[in-house]
């Protein structure tokens, strides 16, 4: 479950809220973690699918506050690291 | 007639709650400003009609203590209209709980509120289209003001005589098709259920472990048909069955939002560009730090300006009473103590306090509460908390009491015991009045800001080390970030009041009879045998005169009175006069610290038991001993 991201070999690292770029629209793939995250989140609207967006990341490892549905919710790291997310620009860039 | 309030949190229920009942909920610009249901009889319309607002809850699977009681209430309780009260601003994610609440199939009403902040950021609703959609009426309000509440409860006393129950809107046809079966296991085996059937099998499908078990207590043999559901669920979507339910009920509600909402163009102001400083990695901390220390010396400059011309108009009305009536009768010295008693009241404790309820309630208001949750984050975590813990800490500053209840907001019993024993220790109001008028005033804010920094050290260390004990991990931060708000001044007069008039009507009366029975005391030299009986604490010890062992007896029953108490023990409100700087460092630092009061002790009592209870306040005991003792040693060491 936990996620190491030198086992990645770098490139291909997993992108989530706590690695994804600022300001920029991220699509959810993942609620990683327990049944008991994943409802909180689902409960604040944050599901698979949606779009949110990276608005700031508090210094020193503290948390992710992320925009979604125009709501600003604020994100332990802990947390973050368990919404795995895909830029789209990143998967156009894929395609192309 | 019964009318429940329900709906997200900070939506505005107890805005609107308070405009029919009068102020009398707490309303706050966060999320979980309530953490229990309150009632109140109202004249709604010429009729006589009971109104209840309820904690706020996100759907109707509670993850904390405030929700469940909102959930218990809704789901134990007849609410013969819930009057479902919705953010208009954040209209998708509000139609979720909207959509569960129609599951429960009473008459209900929606208040389309915030309808100001909607229009701030450019959404325009089509409310005949969403009323259509859903199939209640929607009412467009703006609660702050008071826009639209008699057309809301208009519609609610419409439905609610009519009976208008709304049909739940209908899932995708898997859904549908699953529903539909464990329904039919459900009333097959439930004879008579408060809830229907079908919100139930919801219930189940999502395997909500809360309303689970609420059935599965009552033994419903259900043929294994729910987990065949589930099983089918779980193929056909390939997850799991709670992720396809709350996934197919997220896009009903927004294909409604999309079909009635349209966005144009928001408004950006100042409030973004202040906020974005607020939370700005290099600028959110030290502004943080500006706000709190400026926050504490406006208090303590307006407090000491108001305390001067007060005091002396006490001082000159004991005087004028002692040529009346000769002190050292019992009727003068009861007199005495009542004089001096209230003037402790008057004029020591109100200047300080008035000036910090207005402060307190700014913070809550202009939502830079759940800000600071969000940069003390990390702190936290050293303390095996998470920022949540942040909101009932600084309420703390206001009162013990709902700040032990603001706990409930916490999502683990763990969190909640942890955070309930340091919540303690903030120094309330009251104790702030005692760091004003005693250190501050005589020793100068310098002083004064120091007690709240060693105060600040002693939770951070003791948190640390009861995080240690407690074992289990806090789950990590999720807290909605409201938008900045500019307080409206109304609200935060009735705010302030609400507090202020609990200080009156409780402290006041007990103030006051307090000081008759120490007037008492002394007339018949009994106080003396108390002092006595405490020296070896206070005089010993601690190294302060006799007198002031009477004084932290009254303490117990409320912190102000340590204060109030003081003034008549030493016979004066000149307290520098009296004591050293070393003594009153010492008083002060053991006032902060030692037990919670009789309130408090009552509110730690029910939230977290006896157990808890009792040894949060020996440490509170042994804390305050050894931190008072230990500032007489470093006054006598450096000399002072
Ligand atoms: N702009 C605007 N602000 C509002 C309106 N109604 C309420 N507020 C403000 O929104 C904040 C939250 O209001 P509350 O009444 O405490 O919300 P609540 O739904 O009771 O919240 P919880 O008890 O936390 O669930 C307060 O600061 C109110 O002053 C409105 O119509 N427009
Ligand atoms: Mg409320």
């Amino acid at each position: 479950m936990v996620y190491d991201p030198s086992a990645e070999g770098g490139r291909e690292a997993v992108l989530t809220l706590e690695n994804a770029r600022l300001q920029q629209p991220a699509r959810v793939l993942e609620l990683a973690g327990g049944m008991g995250v994943r409802s909180h989140l689902n409960t604040l609207g944050i599901h698979v699918g949606d779009t949110v967006r990276v608005v700031e990341r508090a210094p020193f490892k503290g948390p992710v506050l992320i925009e979604v549905h125009g709501t600003r919710v604020a994100l332990g790291r802990g947390v973050a690291r368990k919404v795995k997310v895909e830029h789209d620009a990143v998967r156009s860039g894929r395609t192309a | 007639m019964r009318f429940v309030l329900a709906g997200q949190p900070n939506s505005g229920k107890s805005t609107i709650f308070n405009a029919v009942a009068g102020y009398r909920a707490a309303t706050a610009n966060f999320p979980g400003s309530s953490v229990v249901y309150t009632v109140s009889r109202a004249m709604i319309l010429g009729r006589e009609t009971e109104v209840v607002d309820l904690p706020g809850v996100y759907s109707l699977t509670s993850t904390d203590a405030a929700e469940r009681e909102a959930l218990n209430y809704l789901l134990e309780r007849d609410a013969d209209v819930i009057i479902n009260v919705i953010d208009a601003s954040r209209l998708g994610r509000s139609l979720e709980l909207t959509l569960q609440l129609l599951e429960l199939g009473r008459p209900m009403v929606v208040a389309l509120n915030m309808h100001d902040e909607a229009v701030r950021k450019g959404i325009e609703i089509d409310r005949a289209r969403l009323a259509s959609e859903l199939g209640v009426p929607v009412v467009t309000t703006i609660g702050r003001r008071g826009r639209g509440l008699r057309a809301l409860f208009r519609e609610a006393m419409r439905v609610c005589l009519t009976e208008d129950r709304p049909q739940p809107l209908r899932y995708d046809n898997e859904v549908e098709r699953a529903l539909a079966d464990v329904a039919k296991a459900v009333s097959e085996n439930l004879e008579s259920s408060r809830v229907p059937a079908r919100f139930l099998a919801i219930k189940l499908l999502e395997q909500d472990p809360g309303v689970g078990d609420r059935l599965g207590r009552r033994g419903v043999p259900l043929d294994g048909r729910l987990e065949r559901a589930i099983d089918e669920l779980e193929k056909a979507h390939g997850w799991s069955s709670d992720q396809v339910i709350s996934g197919s009920r997220h896009a009903l509600a927004h294909g409604v939002e999309d079909r009635v909402a349209t966005l144009g163009r928001s408004y950006v102001g100042w409030r973004e560009a202040v906020d974005r400083l607020l939370l700005h990695p290099f600028t959110g901390g030290p502004l943080m730090a500006l706000i709190l220390v400026g926050f504490f010396y406006a208090v303590f400059g307006l407090g000491k300006h108001l305390e001067a011309p007060l005091v002396a108009a006490f001082a000159r009305l004991a005087d004028s009473l002692a040529h009346l009536v000769p002190p050292g009768t019992l009727v003068g010295t009861v007199l005495n103590g009542l004089v001096m008693g209230i003037s402790g009241g008057v004029a020591i404790v109100l200047p300080y306090l008035v000036p910090f309820l207005v402060g307190l309630a700014l913070l809550e208001d202009t939502g830079y509460l759940p800000r600071m949750a969000y940069i003390l984050d990390n702190v936290m975590h050293r303390m095996g908390l998470h920022g949540k813990s942040v909101v009932p800490l600084m309420l703390g500053y206001g009162c013990s009491v709902p700040a032990v209840m603001a706990t409930r907001i916490l999502e683990s019993p763990r969190d909640r015991r942890l955070t309930t024993a340091i919540t303690v220790f903030i120094p309330c109001s009251a104790r702030t009045t005692v760091i004003y008028a005693l250190v501050g005033a005589f020793l100068g804010p310098w002083w004064a800001l120091s007690v709240y920094v060693l105060n600040l050290i002693v939770i951070g260390a003791l948190g640390a080390l009861l995080a240690r004990r407690m074992k289990g991990r806090a789950p990590g931060l999720i807290l909605e970030i409201p938008d900045l708000r500019l307080p409206a001044l109304n609200n935060l007069a009735a705010k302030t009041w609400l507090s202020l008039r609990e200080f009156i009507v409780i402290a006041w009366p007990l103030l006051i009879a307090s000081s008759a029975v120490l007037g008492v005391l002394e007339w018949a030299h009994a106080d003396r045998v108390l002092n006595a009986a405490l020296s070896p604490l206070t005089v010993v010890l601690l190294g302060l005169p006799a007198a002031t062992g009477v004084t932290l007896i009254f303490g117990l029953l409320r912190k102000e009175l340590t204060l109030v108490m003081l003034v008549q023990a030493l016979g004066t409100a000149n307290i520098g006069a009296v004591l050293t700087a070393a003594q009153l460092m010492t008083f002060t630092v053991f006032v902060v610290f030692y037990m919670p009061c009789v309130a408090t002790i009552a509110v730690m009592a029910r939230e977290v038991g006896w157990k808890d209870t009792a040894w949060i306040s020996a440490i509170t005991v042994v804390i305050a001993v050894t931190l008072a003792t230990a500032t007489r040693m470093l006054f006598a060491l450096s000399g002072a």
